[in-house]
């Protein structure tokens, strides 16, 4: 469904390169729990932004849903993000001035869906992850957590075909980083949707149902584990 | 969620700096309106008096007055000049008349000479063409047929004399003689125009008419236009008119019309400044722009990591601008409507009290008066507003591309 291929990615930073990625082969299914484990600095947020669109690769390919994205224009890669890929922050990321439902509600309106649809299927979402009656609540007025599972609706909401997830327990306290990771767990099975997450937290990564282990831009290990 | 709705609540984001926006937008609008209203009142005031004191809209002068006018030929007038004056009033784009003798005039105090313009006129006939009364600060308007004259202030105060007391003028005649002749003063007038207040007086036609040996002639017809411009006017006049006029009495001359147009100093002068007053508006504008440029970067800096997570939900670019311009188009509108508002609630009293330039304009050799009342005018208005709106709109487009252009990545890492 989602195949990188030989992905290379290094970075100038003034006089020093670094070698981000050093040929990352990895193919991702349908409904996998994936998590990209590794120490900082081993590349994990290089591999997520390019399999998610918003990075390119220096060479090597990527292909999402049969097709080649490496080398396509910018507004065509703006398209793929829009109906096929959901993000999750380590920092939430919600936009401060709308509400928990117009932060969900958002992902449907920029693909042009009508507003009873846009309604019907935030309200459900939100539902889903467990914000029944918070709807109208800016971020400001929500705990880390809460703001996290808008964040997973809002990524979810779009039925996209993978939803990425860099560090998303990070900034939450271990309890509710728990609470999320059994949330995405829960929909992923539930929905059948592909997460992929970065982690490098070991009692994050217990939850992985597939762990790629990253270091210094290599997949050292890849390991799937039953449920 | 609906982009206007988005923007609306961003404003409210900074409201400090939102409402920073908003006044710097306003003051230029502001000024600009006020300013507007300034140049508006300048040119009515010097149509007033370039209409009512020099060169009426239209005039009608001897051609070979004006050829050698700085001889002063004042045997080079227009004879019999009640005939033209039937033939003019026939025509219906003719709305007032004023036949005029221009007297010039010196007077002694001891041994100071003293210059003085007499502008003498048809006292019946000109409340038709003029408000006199108006000018009248003291005493009352001379009548026709006796030695009196109507005074400006200051040059009643030159000359030392009051309401009551006499002046006596020495003059050319129409033959180019000397004559001195007396007048008693009736009363004095404010001439809206420093120059004028210290120079002229006004006095009957009938009776400058004797002193200059004028006979039936006059130095000039002076004419207001009904509707129709006064340039359409004088060409009429001379294709048709000044044929009639055999030139044996016009000593080889002829009638010749000439437009305000062409004679006043002023409306030349209100010409180049009507470029000056843009090209002001123009940087005012420019300035408030800087300042809506200023605040979208402050706010796309701010809002940097937003951008790149609208990017990754897959916002396109120009939906980025829209946002960025529709928050820079309720700044600018806010200041542009506030700005003009605020405009003429000023302009509108200054309206009616005037400003005085006193002082300054005393030493301005033109027509214009000392007391100018701005006028605000409906169109040039609603362009300050349209353009100041506009500015502040444009301004943000640079900035909002540029967020626009960010890639994700880059912009998420803040
Ligand atoms: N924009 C960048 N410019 C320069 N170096 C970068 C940039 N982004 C990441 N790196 C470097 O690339 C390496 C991999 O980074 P990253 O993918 O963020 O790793 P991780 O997410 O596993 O911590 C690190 O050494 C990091 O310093
Ligand atoms: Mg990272």
């Amino acid at each position: 469904m989602i195949s990188a291929q030989v992905v290379h990615k290094t970075y100038i930073d003034g006089e020093t390169q670094v070698h981000a990625l050093r040929g990352i082969d990895l193919n991702i299914g349908e409904a996998e729990f994936l998590a990209i484990a590794g120490p900082s600095g081993s590349g994990k947020s290089t591999l997520l932004n390019i399999i998610g669109c918003i990075d390119t690769p220096d060479s090597g390919e990527v292909q999402i849903d049969g097709e080649l994205v490496t080398g396509r224009k910018t507004r065509d890669l703006v398209e793929i993000r829009r109906a096929k890929i959901g993000f999750v922050f380590q920092n939430f990321n919600l936009i401060p001035v709308l509400t928990a439902y117009e932060n969900v509600a958002m992902s449907l309106a920029l693909l042009g869906l009508r507003e009873a649809e846009i309604r019907e299927r935030s309200m459900t979402m939100l539902a889903e992850v467990g914000l029944q009656g918070m709807e109208d609540r800016r971020p400001s007025r929500l705990s880390g957590g809460q703001q996290q599972r808008v964040a997973v609706a809002r990524a979810l909401v779009k039925e996209p075909l993978i939803v990425l997830a860099d560090e998303p327990t990070a900034n939450l306290d271990s309890e509710t980083g728990e609470d999320v990771l059994k949330l995405m767990l829960e929909l992923n099975s539930r929905l059948g949707t592909t997460f992929v997450f970065s982690t490098h937290d070991q009692m994050v990564m217990e939850y992985a149902r597939r762990l790629c282990l990253l270091h210094d831009g290599l997949i050292v290990s890849d390991e799937h584990r039953s449920a | 969620m609906k982009l206007w709705n988005i923007a609306l609540r961003n404003i409210f984001r900074n409201g400090r700096r939102s409402v920073l926006s908003v006044l710097a937008v306003a003051v230029a609008a502001m000024s600009i309106t006020l300013l507007f209203a300034l140049v508006e009142g300048i040119k009515e005031d010097v149509r007033h008096n370039a209409w009512n004191y020099e060169s009426g809209e239209v005039r009608l002068r001897n051609s070979q007055f004006d050829r050698y006018e700085y001889l002063n030929p004042v045997h080079y007038v227009l004879p019999n000049y009640e005939a033209v004056l039937q033939e003019l009033e026939s025509m219906p784009e003719v709305a007032a008349l004023s036949p005029r003798i221009n007297v010039n005039a010196a007077a002694f105090r001891g041994e100071r000479r003293i210059l003085a313009r007499g502008i003498a006129v048809d006292l019946e006939r000109e409340r038709s063409y003029q408000d006199l009364d108006a000018l009248v600060v003291s005493g009352r308007l001379p009548e026709s047929g006796r030695a009196e004259a109507l005074l400006g202030s200051r040059l009643a105060r030159e000359l030392g004399v009051e309401v009551g007391d006499s002046a006596t003028f020495l003059t050319q005649t129409r033959v180019r003689g000397s004559n001195a002749f007396t007048v008693d003063v009736v009363g004095l007038a404010s001439f809206p125009v420093a120059l004028l207040d210290r120079a002229a007086f006004i006095m009957p036609l009938d009776v400058a008419a004797g002193y200059l040996r004028m006979g039936d002639a006059v130095s000039e017809i002076l004419i207001k236009a009904d509707g129709r411009s006064g340039d359409a006017l004088a060409e009429r006049l001379n294709a048709e008119l000044a044929p009639r006029h055999d030139s044996e009495q016009y000593l080889g001359g002829q009638l010749q019309a000439s437009s305000w147009t062409e004679l006043s100093a002023g409306y030349r002068f209100l010409r180049i400044a009507d470029v000056v007053y843009s090209v002001i508006a123009l940087f005012f504008f420019l300035l408030a722009g800087t300042v809506i440029i200023n605040t979208t970067m402050m706010t796309v800096h701010e809002r940097t990591q937003e951008i790149g997570t609208l990017g990754s939900m897959g916002m396109r670019g120009r939906e980025l601008v829209r946002l960025f311009f529709t928050e820079a188009a309720y700044l600018g509108f806010a200041g542009s409507l506030f700005g003009v508002l605020l405009g003429v609630a000023v302009a509108v009293p200054l309206g009616r009290v005037g400003i005085d330039f006193g002082a300054a304009m005393e030493m301005v050799e033109m027509d214009i008066s000392t007391v100018l009342y701005p006028v605000l005018n409906f169109r040039s208005t609603v362009w300050v507003f349209l353009y100041s709106f506009v500015v502040a709109v444009l301004a943000s487009f640079p900035p909002a591309v540029r967020a626009a252009r960010l890639r994700p990545v880059d912009a998420l890492r803040g």
